[in-house]
C-alpha cells in the first residue's frame, strides 16, 4: 500500500503520522511518502502563532467542533509528558477582549477554567468592556513540525522536495492513496472557488515578561483583523491582519504599523520590545474544511484521493481531529480492498 | 556559584551619588570602603547631608532639612527611602548599606505576590499592606515601565494534597480572578485534591531594586556604601534613622526575635513554563519570571549557611519535576541561597535611642520573613508615616515633645 501525502505543513505531517501509527502494523506493507514544495520553516504553519482557539461562532460543519475538541484533548494528554516542550506544546492562559457583551463560545468547556473577566481585570484594557479568561494550549508551528518530522523519520517515512503538478502524475508514479494536504495552494491541483488566501502578517518580538495571550475582537472588522498578542516558547507573536484574496508574500509596511500600533496600545509594555522577525502567511480560508474522498481514474487503476485542506486560521486547532477522520476514511478504503490483516486497534 | 545576602568578603562598589552641592573631598576619593573602619565617625568625617552643623539634634528650626538615614538596601530599605522622599517635606534621605543589588536577599527571592502568614500581625493589617503593595505594582505592570522595573503578571495554581481549612484566604480579593480550580484542571495534578487558580504579580529584585535606586536618585536621595556596626555611628550626622537591615537587626537592634529561615532555590531556563505552580504548603514551587524560572524551595530555620547544597538542589528539581514533568528539559541551572529575615511579625515602630544626653530617633522596619516583596510597599508607606511623625516632632519647638 503506497500512500503519498502532498503537503508538509501541520495538516500533511500530522495526517501522515496518524495513518502510519494506526496502520503500519495491520498492513502487509505500508509505504508513506511526503511530497512537498515547502518544508519547515517555509510553510504557513511556521508563521502561525499556534494558539489553540477556534473561531467564536459555531462552524457550518458541526464535525469541525468535534475535531477541534479531539485535537485539544489529544494535545492535553501530552501535557505531563517530559517531552511536551519538544513538541512545541505548553499550557498558556489569557484574555479575549470585546467592546460589548457577547455569548460564550461553543468551546468554553473544552478549554480549562473558562470564566468572564472581573472589573479589575478589564481595567487593564481600557478600550474594552467585556472579556473572557481561560487556559488553553500553545502548539508552536515550527517546533511541532520539527517534532512531527522526527517522528515520521523514525518510522521510515520519506520526504521528497517536489512540486506536484497533478494528482495523475502522483498516481502514475505508483501511489494507491493520495492525501491532499496542499492547504492554500490546493487550487493549483484542482480548482476550488471556495478556497481563498487569508493573508496574515505577524511580528515576532522578544518580550519574555508576557505570559498571557491577549486577543481582541472587533465584530465590525472581522476575525484576526483586531490586534492579538500570543506568547510562544521563546518569542511573542503580534498580529492582527487578515486580508482575503491577497497573495502578496512580502511584508507590508502599513500592515507592520497596524500591528505595532494596535498591539502597543493594547499592551504599553511592548513599546521597547525588540523585534526578532516579521513574516507573512496565507490562511487557507474556506467556508468549511474540505475533508472527503474522491476516486481518481488513472489508466486502468483507481487511485483514491483524500482531501484535507481549507483549515483557515484554525489549522493547528483542528489538525488532529482531521487527521483521525482521514485515518478513518483510509481504513474504509483498506477494508474495501480487503487489505486489512486484522481490525485496526485505534479506531 | 553565586552567593547572595553575604555579609563578608567581596569588594564593595562605591555607590555614592551627588545630590545638591559638593560631596566633601574626604569621600570623593573613596574607591573601596575599608570594612575595618573604626566604630562611629571621628569628628573630622562628615557624611553627605551635613549641610549645616547642628550643635545638637535636639534643637532644630522648623525650616531645617531633616537628615534621614535608611540602613539597608534590600527591597525594604530602598522602597522605604523612596516613600520617605515623597512623604516627608524638606528632608534628605541617604540609604546606607554594605550590600546592594544583586547581592541582597531580595535578589534571590522569586518575588511572587502571595502573602506569607504573620502570626503576630492582625489580618486586616496584613491585608492592607498586601493590597497597597499589589496596587502599587499592578500600576507599574500595566505601564511602559514594567520591563525596567521587573514587574509582570503571572497566572497559575496553588494546589493542595488535602482540603485546606481555609479554602478562601484573606487575600483572595486582592489578587485577580481568584477561584477554585475545576476538576479538569486538577487532573494535571493527580496527587492533589484541591486547588486555587488566580492571577498575581511577580516583582524581580535584580530589576526592581535598580529601578528603586533610580527613583531615589531622581528625587535627590543619596546612596552610600558602608557597613554600619552600630546605629549610633549615624549620630549626629543624621536626625532620624530608619532601620531596614533585615537580619542585621539582630546586631543593630539587639533583637533576638529575628532569625534566618534559609531558602535555597534554582533559577533555570524553561521558557515554555508560563504558569506558576505552588504546593499549598509553600515548600515546593515553580515561578516563571522574565528571564528564568525559579524552582524551590526550602525552609530551614536558624540556618545561616549561604552556600548552596547539592543534595538539596537535587531534591528541589525532583519535587518540581513531579509537579511539572516538562522541567526535565530545563537547562542552565543556577543555585541560589537567601536567608529570609523572619520574625513573628514585622517590626514597624519608633524607638528613641538615648545615650547620655544624645538622642537618636529610630524607626524600625524589618522582619518581613518570606513576605518582603509581597508586603514591602504597604509597610514602607507606614514606615514613612512614622518617620514623618518623628520629623514633625523634631521641628516642633520647645517644650520638647516626647517621641
Amino acid at each position: 500500500m503506497r500512500v503519498v501525502v502532498i503537503g508538509a505543513g501541520v495538516i500533511g505531517l500530522s495526517t501522515a503520522l496518524c495513518i502510519h501509527e494506526r496502520y503500519h502494523s495491520v498492513l502487509q506493507s505500508l509505504d508513506v511518502k511526503v511530497y512537498a514544495e515547502r518544508f519547515t520553516p517555509l510553510t504557513n504553519t511556521d508563521v502561525a502563532a499556534g494558539l489553540w482557539q477556534p473561531y467564536l461562532s459555531e462552524p457550518s460543519n458541526p464535525q469541525e467542533a468535534h475535531w477541534n475538541q479531539q485535537t485539544f484533548n489529544y494535545l492535553l494528554s501530552h501535557i505531563g509528558s517530559p517531552n511536551a516542550a519538544d513538541m512545541g506544546l505548553a499550557p498558556v492562559s489569557g484574555y479575549n477582549l470585546f467592546h460589548e457583551v457577547v455569548p460564550d463560545p461553543y468551546w468554553k468547556d473544552v478549554v480549562l477554567g473558562f470564566r468572564k473577566l472581573t472589573p479589575r481585570e478589564l481595567d487593564m484594557f481600557p478600550d474594552y468592556s467585556y472579556g473572557w479568561f481561560n487556559t488553553s494550549l500553545i502548539l508552536e508551528g515550527r517546533k511541532y513540525l520539527q517534532w512531527l518530522t522526527e517522528r515520521l523519520t523514525e518510522r521510515g517515512v520519506k520526504f521528497l522536495l517536489r512540486k506536484v503538478e497533478s494528482f495523475e502524475e502522483v498516481a502514475r508514479g505508483g501511489a494507491d492513496v493520495i492525501i491532499n494536504c496542499t492547504g492554500v495552494w490546493a487550487g493549483a491541483l484542482q480548482p476550488d472557488p471556495l478556497l481563498q488566501p487569508g493573508r496574515g502578517q505577524i511580528i515576532k518580538v522578544d518580550a519574555p515578561w508576557m505570559k498571557h495571550f491577549i486577543i481582541t475582537h472587533d465584530p465590525e472588522r472581522g476575525i484576526y483583523k483586531s490586534p492579538y498578542i500570543i506568547p510562544g516558547i521563546q518569542a511573542v507573536t503580534l498580529g492582527g491582519i487578515f486580508q482575503l484574496g491577497n497573495w502578496s508574500e512580502t511584508n507590508n509596511i502599513q500592515d507592520h504599523n497596524t500591528i505595532w500600533e494596535g498591539c502597543c496600545r493594547l499592551e504599553p509594555t511592548l513599546k521597547d520590545a525588540k523585534i526578532v522577525s516579521e513574516c507573512t502567511g496565507f490562511r487557507p480560508v474556506r467556508p468549511q474544511v474540505r475533508l472527503e474522498r474522491e476516486e481518481l481514474h488513472v489508466g486502468s487503476s483507481n487511485t483514491e484521493v483524500i482531501h484535507n485542506y481549507g483549515h483557515g486560521g484554525y489549522g493547528l486547532t483542528i489538525h488532529w481531529g482531521c487527521a483521525l477522520e482521514v485515518a478513518k476514511i483510509f481504513g474504509k478504503i483498506l477494508e474495501e480492498r480487503n487489505l486489512l490483516r486484522m481490525p485496526p486497534s485505534h479506531l | 556559584m553565586e552567593r547572595a545576602g553575604s555579609w563578608t568578603g567581596s569588594p564593595l562598589i562605591y555607590h555614592a551619588y551627588k545630590s545638591v552641592g559638593e560631596i566633601p573631598d574626604l569621600w570623593q576619593d573613596r574607591g573601596f570602603v575599608n570594612q575595618k573602619e573604626k566604630r562611629g565617625l571621628p569628628s573630622m568625617d562628615r557624611l553627605p547631608g551635613d549641610q549645616q552643623s547642628c550643635s545638637s539634634t535636639d534643637e532644630m528650626r522648623p525650616m531645617d532639612t531633616v537628615r534621614i538615614a535608611a540602613v539597608g538596601a534590600g527591597v525594604v530599605g530602598l522602597s522605604t527611602a523612596v516613600c520617605i522622599s515623597k512623604l516627608v517635606p524638606r528632608c534628605s534621605i541617604t540609604v546606607i548599606s554594605d550590600q546592594f543589588t544583586p547581592e541582597t536577599t531580595s535578589d534571590v527571592a522569586a518575588g511572587m505576590l502571595i502573602p506569607p502568614v504573620y502570626p503576630d500581625t492582625p489580618i486586616h493589617k496584613q491585608k492592607q499592606w498586601f493590597k497597597e503593595t499589589f496596587d502599587h505594582l499592578f500600576a507599574i505592570a500595566n505601564s511602559a515601565e514594567a520591563e525596567d522595573a521587573g514587574v509582570l503578571l503571572v497566572s497559575g495554581w496553588q494546589i493542595f494534597r488535602s482540603i485546606p481549612t481555609e479554602e478562601v484566604p484573606f487575600w483572595a480579593d486582592v489578587v485577580l480572578g481568584f477561584r477554585k480550580m475545576t476538576e479538569d484542571e486538577l487532573k494535571k495534578f493527580p496527587q492533589h485534591v484541591f486547588g486555587q487558580a488566580f492571577t498575581t504579580l511577580k516583582c524581580e529584585g535584580p530589576a526592581y531594586l535598580p529601578w528603586l535606586e533610580k527613583r531615589l536618585k531622581g528625587s535627590g536621595g543619596l546612596i552610600l556604601t558602608r557597613r554600619v556596626e552600630d546605629l549610633w555611628e549615624l549620630h549626629p550626622s543624621f536626625d532620624i534613622v530608619v532601620n531596614c537591615s533585615g537580619l542585621g537587626s539582630r546586631q543593630l537592634a539587639g533583637d533576638p526575635k529575628i532569625f534566618p529561615v534559609r531558602g535555597q532555590v534554582l533559577k533555570v531556563q524553561a521558557p515554555w513554563v508560563k504558569h506558576f505552580i505552588r504546593d499549598g504548603s509553600g515548600l515546593t514551587y515553580i515561578y516563571p519570571g522574565i528571564s528564568n524560572v525559579t524552582l524551590g524551595g526550602t525552609r530551614q530555620k536558624g540556618d545561616w549557611n549561604l552556600s548552596p547544597d547539592a543534595e538539596i538542589s537535587k531534591g528541589i528539581l525532583s519535587r518540581c519535576c513531579a509537579l511539572e514533568p516538562s522541567l526535565h528539559g530545563a537547562c542552565d541551572i543556577r543555585e541560589k541561597v537567601g536567608l529570609r529575615p523572619t520574625r513573628p511579625g514585622v517590626r514597624l515602630e519608633k524607638e528613641l535611642l538615648a545615650q547620655g544626653s544624645r538622642r537618636l530617633p529610630v524607626v524600625h522596619h524589618y522582619g518581613h520573613g518570606s513576605g518582603g516583596i509581597a508586603m514591602h510597599w504597604g509597610t514602607a508607606l507606614e514606615a514613612a508615616r512614622l518617620v514623618s511623625e518623628c520629623a514633625q516632632a523634631l521641628r516642633t519647638p520647645a517644650p520638647k515633645s516626647k517621641l
